[in-house]
């Protein structure tokens, strides 16, 4: 059947992908360099140092130590932190959670926003109101995060005392950093939505239905959401993977207890296992979310079926 | 409402010329050298401040630099990371996805893998990487801009090749048995520049953007070379007593980033005959 | 007032109202929320080498002598010893009674088994060289420990207080390596409740303690790395103490209603370290005379006014007021750009030079600021710096390979004597020293053996002078931390001491 064929293809990619991934990730730390002067304190001396790069095997060649960090991967080990001096796999999913939670937030606010506001200039295309979304949408497009972050904390959490500074402590605290790590994503959905509905609205199809006598209502969200969903998994499937990296800035700015804060902390502090863990499990995470997505479009699609 | 949409276009078109006039001249119309401290003129407020003065118009940095010098000469820094990594990973980008579209078969999906797999790796990570092994530098943050970057190229001029080789005109060059370069040159090129085009406008306020979070994170380019990015990196401190060291340099960053997306936008709606008007 | 039982009620009331408040004094209330810029990453007392590190060993832990709230050293978990009169063998009485967190007895087997382990390549403590000359630990009886050094050492004491934490064997052997990093268990003021990584610490006064309980009830470290986050944190009162403000933020803080700054000196000195000891054979810096022109080419009063608001003193030589006695005396290198000029033609340098410098960014307070204005004027006097500023992590990975010829660094207060900046950072054998001098070798090993306090006082100012008027540094300042402090938080570090201890802090209304 052309159908398993397909699946089967998309998953040997998969698996490759993930291969070249943990190479690459591996020869990323390596090449970062040497992590013991970071554990150390001044203090210690120069034979101190080379017991303890003995100790953590890091003098072994190279290759020998990709195996074994293959093997153990593989494994569900991911080696220990230098720092936390616990399993990586347990530092990093105790901060998982956070992170999640945080693109869920900007996704969802996202796409509310996003097709919301892409649904409105669809329908009246050329209007003032279209060109108020699409100025806000590539203002949205061209703020730097950072920036964004620091000022809507310095107007809403500082002078207006509206929500917390940072933090992760209940609702009001997710608000101001999902609207910082969503406003791109919402931006590049709106002009997605907008654009693909505007091509939907003149298909024959719609034609037929508006001839037919449907209501608006019915014909835009039936029949046009329902031809403009795939190429709208592939964008927020995209923009969900952009989000999970990007919010290495956000949580910073934020003090959100996440993985993308740990990153930027591990990078610095020299504990490049964690590193190396986030890294593999963003990237895993990043290529289950496309393979997800491909199925879930092939599944939604009759065109491309026929095409395999 | 035409004349809105041009008024858009308008304005767009005088940042960016504001933009490249500064990226070319600035370090020459500035009225300090950006780079020139005075440890007595550290953290001064902008002119229309009580405190502030005319010699120094956006105010000091907290070390005693003009802010108003430092903008002029940044923008040449944006300028050539945009032009410079932009080009660089376009003209890389397009190849390979000509060679994947056109060939096809298991160099296609070799060269997609690839790609993929340069999209999954973070891009924090990755220049956190490749700029501590190589160092700090301009030429090192086009170089990580560009490695990164080249995958939405790729993509884009694959799927275009892909398509336009069942095309009669193509195949019919094939039969007549010219040279692949040429066909890729006269026949291929041509087609796919279009959508290309419209890609490396909203790609350079993408990448301005970059810089700037390079710099952000001190991975960027190095004092006393003046950049946007830097500015913001150095102003992020004192942000609470001092917002005109980080909000003159942010609002350069997202006007330039705005209008080269204005720009962007509206070729798009030029060469795209479905878009709406 | 009617009836005799309405007088007894209301004298019962009036007297227990009166007797509650004295009784309640002595349990811990209330919650300190303290905010600091990173975390004590592990939890283990033996595997840690950062100063936040050194904060949470110092409130959970404890070693056989101790440092109070004053900084002074005083007998901890052992309640006296004495010394062989070789000054090879420590033996120490343990005090009666001492429970571990978990209520579990303190006994001699545990003192050896923490000091064996601290002691262990295979621990992987990085505070090792503060104690391996230890030899060998033996228990004498239930009560008594002997320690026995491999050599003399003057300052042994203050080293052990350093890195000589006790832990509990039994526990340790019962959960884990990764299980006591998790759940860790000491004998200190405060015990351990929860923790939420990279985040949050909770730790819990600690009622049973010999010596001093805390007054606070309950105690959360929060971790907040940006700058702005906490003084927001400080403004809300989701924080009671803040620490590590950057100076820019002086005015801020003190502008806030209900809050109070605390400039406090750190113990940690900071300098422009050359390279003379692996540097290049033909470096300027080798010669004396371009060092003493260097040293007058910097303003530093230009610096810490403008750039640190004066949260920063200026020192004359390499010792920390807070820390050392310096001799009121002694006169720093004076801002003298001209002097420079002519001293460096003198010596052969009349057009200047090129010198590589490479400064951190993110590793000390402000010093991306800092590095820029030193490499500032130094350029003023012709000397013609090419400044790369690195990330902190690659800063640190790279400094050992020693090929920055000029680094701005800070070398802080641990044991507090000087000696501790001399054997690890000034003495040509020390793995974090670029300075050769025998002259000052010779000096730094005698006072190994000097043990009368102001004999040794005496002969660091010596090692000061010598220093000084050799040039060996460029030398800079002493930094203070600045705090913010809500105004119902009575605490106050001592001076010197950036391990804080919290017991002594208490929260009011």
């Amino acid at each position: 059947m052309p159908g398993t064929g397909y699946l089967v293809e998309r998953l040997l990619q998969a698996i490759v992908c993930i291969l070249g991934i943990s190479v690459i990730v591996f020869a990323i730390t390596y090449l970062i360099g040497d992590p013991v002067h970071l554990l150390l304190p001044p203090e210690a001396s120069a034979t101190d140092r080379e017991a303890f790069r003995a100790a953590m095997s890091l003098d072994r060649p190279a290759l020998e130590r990709y195996g074994l960090f293959l093997a153990n991967a593989l494994q569900g080990d991911l080696g220990q932190s230098y720092r936390y001096h616990l399993p990586v796999l347990e530092v990093v999913l105790e901060r998982f959670p956070a992170t999640l939670e945080l693109a869920l937030a900007a996704i969802v606010f996202a796409i509310v926003l996003g097709i919301g506001s892409g649904m409105l200039s669809a329908v009246r295309p050329g209007s003032a109101w279209d060109r108020m979304v699409e100025l806000v949408a590539l203002s949205g497009m061209a703020a730097p995060t950072f920036w964004v972050g620091i000022m809507l904390i310095w107007l809403f959490a500082v002078e207006w005392q509206m929500f917390p500074t940072s933090g992760r402590s209940g609702a009001l605290s997710l608000v101001l950093p999902a609207i910082t790590l969503g406003l791109y994503s919402a931006a590049v959905i709106s002009r997605m939505t907008r654009s693909t509905l505007l091509e939907a609205l003149g298909e024959d199809f719609v034609r037929t239905a508006v001839l037919k006598g449907a209501p608006q209502r019915a014909i835009l969200f039936v029949h046009c959401l329902k031809y403009v969903l795939p190429a709208l998994v592939t964008i927020v499937s995209l923009q969900f993977v952009l989000l999970l990296a990007g919010a290495v800035i956000t949580e910073t700015v934020f003090s959100w207890p996440g993985v993308g804060r740990l990153l930027v902390q591990s990078a610095s502090g020299g504990d490049y296992p964690v590193v190396q863990g986030i890294t593999l499990l963003l990237s895993v995470a990043f290529v289950l979310i496309q393979l997800l997505a491909d199925l879930l479009q092939f599944a939604l699609d009759p065109r491309l079926r026929s095409a395999t | 409402m035409r004349t809105r949409f041009d008024l858009q276009f308008a304005f767009a078109v005088v940042v960016i010329a504001l933009f490249l006039v500064a990226g070319v001249f600035g370090g020459w119309i500035a009225p300090y050298d950006p780079a020139q401290q005075d440890l007595t003129q550290t953290l001064k407020p902008p002119a229309w401040h009580p405190d502030g003065s005319l010699a120094h118009l956006l105010g000091t940095s907290p070390l005693g630099q003009d802010v108003l010098s430092g903008l002029l000469a940044g923008a040449r820094v944006s300028l050539l990371v945009a032009l410079c990594a932009v080009g660089l990973s376009g003209a890389f980008g397009v190849v390979v996805g000509l060679i994947a579209g056109y060939v096809g078969g298991w160099l296609d999906a070799v060269l997609m893998r690839l790609a993929d797999i340069q999209i999954s790796i973070p891009f924090i990570l990755l220049a956190i990487a490749l700029i501590g092994a190589l160092g700090p530098s301009l030429a090192n943050v086009i170089l990580v801009i560009a490695i990164t970057n080249w995958v939405a190229y790729a993509k884009l001029v694959r799927t275009e090749t892909a398509r336009l080789r069942q095309r009669d005109f193509v195949r019919f060059a094939r039969v007549c048995g010219t040279p692949w370069p040429v066909i890729f040159v006269r026949h291929l090129l041509p087609n796919v520049m279009n959508s290309v085009v419209v890609l490396v406008t909203l790609d350079i306020g993408k990448v301005i953007i970059f810089e700037s979070g390079l710099s952000f994170l001190g991975l960027g380019v190095q004092p006393p070379t003046p950049s946007w990015g830097g500015m913001l990196a150095d102003g992020r401190k004192y942000i609470n007593i001092a917002y005109w060291t980080s909000l003159f340099p942010g609002i350069a960053i997202f006007l330039v980033v705005l209008c080269v997306n204005f720009a962007g936008n509206w070729l798009r709606v030029r060469t795209d005959p479905k878009a709406a008007p | 007032m009617k009836s005799f039982l309405q007088r007894a009620a209301f004298a019962l009331a009036v007297s227990v109202s009166v007797a509650a408040p004295l009784v309640a004094s002595a349990q811990p209330s209330g919650t300190l929320t303290v905010a600091l810029p990173a975390e004590p990453a592990t939890l283990d007392p033996h595997k840690g080498n950062t100063r936040y590190n050194y904060l949470f060993n110092s409130n959970m832990f404890e070693g056989l002598m101790v440092r109070n709230d004053k900084a002074e050293l005083v007998p901890g978990i052992a309640e006296s010893h004495t010394v062989s009169p070789d000054g090879l063998t420590y033996t120490f009485t343990l005090r009666k009674g001492v429970r571990f967190h978990d209520g579990s007895p303190l006994t001699a087997e545990d003192v050896k088994f923490s000091l064996e382990r601290a002691t262990n390549p295979a621990t992987k403590n990085p505070l090792l060289n503060f104690i391996k000359t230890i030899d060998k630990v033996e228990i004498l009886d239930a009560n008594r420990i002997a320690l026995t050094l491999k050599e003399k050492d003057a300052i042994f004491l203050k080293k052990l207080t350093f890195a000589g934490w006790i832990v509990p064997r039994a526990y340790l052997q019962q959960v884990g390596e990764e299980g006591f990093a998790r759940r860790p268990i000491g004998t200190g003021p405060f015990r351990f409740v929860s923790r939420s990584i990279n985040e949050r610490i909770e730790m819990q006064a600690n009622e049973q303690h010999w010596g001093w309980v805390p007054k606070v009830r309950t105690l959360v470290l929060r971790t907040v790395p940006e700058d702005a986050v906490r003084l927001g944190m400080l403004q809300t009162g989701e924080a009671d103490i803040v620490a590590e403000m950057p100076p820019p933020l002086l005015d801020r803080i003190s502008a806030i209603r209900g809050v109070k700054t605390l400039s406090h000196p750190s113990g940690e000195i900071y300098w422009l370290v050359l390279n003379i000891k692996d540097g290049a054979k033909e470096s300027p810096l080798l010669k004396r005379e371009v060092r003493i022109a260097l040293n007058h080419a910097i303003d530093r009063q230009a610096i810490i006014k403008n750039v640190l608001r004066d949260q920063a003193e200026q020192i004359p030589g390499v010792l920390a007021p807070s820390v050392s006695v310096v001799d009121p005396n002694f006169k720093p290198y004076a801002y003298d750009p001209a002097r420079a000029r002519k001293i460096l033609a003198d010596a052969g340098y009349p057009n200047g030079f090129k010198i590589d410098m490479y400064g951190s960014v993110g590793r000390y307070t402000l010093d991306r600021d800092i590095n820029l204005a030193l490499a500032n004027q130094l350029k003023a006097v012709g000397v013609e710096v090419n400044l790369n500023l690195w990330d902190s992590a690659k800063w640190v990975s790279d400094l050992p390979k020693k090929y920055y010829p000029m680094s701005y660094q800070a070398f802080g207060n641990t044991i507090f004597d000087p000696e501790g900046l001399m054997i690890f950072g000034v003495h040509s054998k020390a793995f974090w020293s670029f300075y050769r001098n025998e002259n000052v070798d010779k000096l730094i090993d005698e006072s190994l053996s000097i043990t009368d306090q102001n004999a040794r006082d005496a002969h660091f100012q010596k090692i000061d002078r010598a220093m000084h008027d050799d040039a060996s540094h460029i030398f800079l300042w002493e930094n203070k931390i600045l705090f913010g402090i809500r105004d119902r938080v009575t605490w106050q570090p001592r001076p010197g001491d950036n391990v804080y201890k919290f017991w002594t802090a208490s929260v009011g209304k």
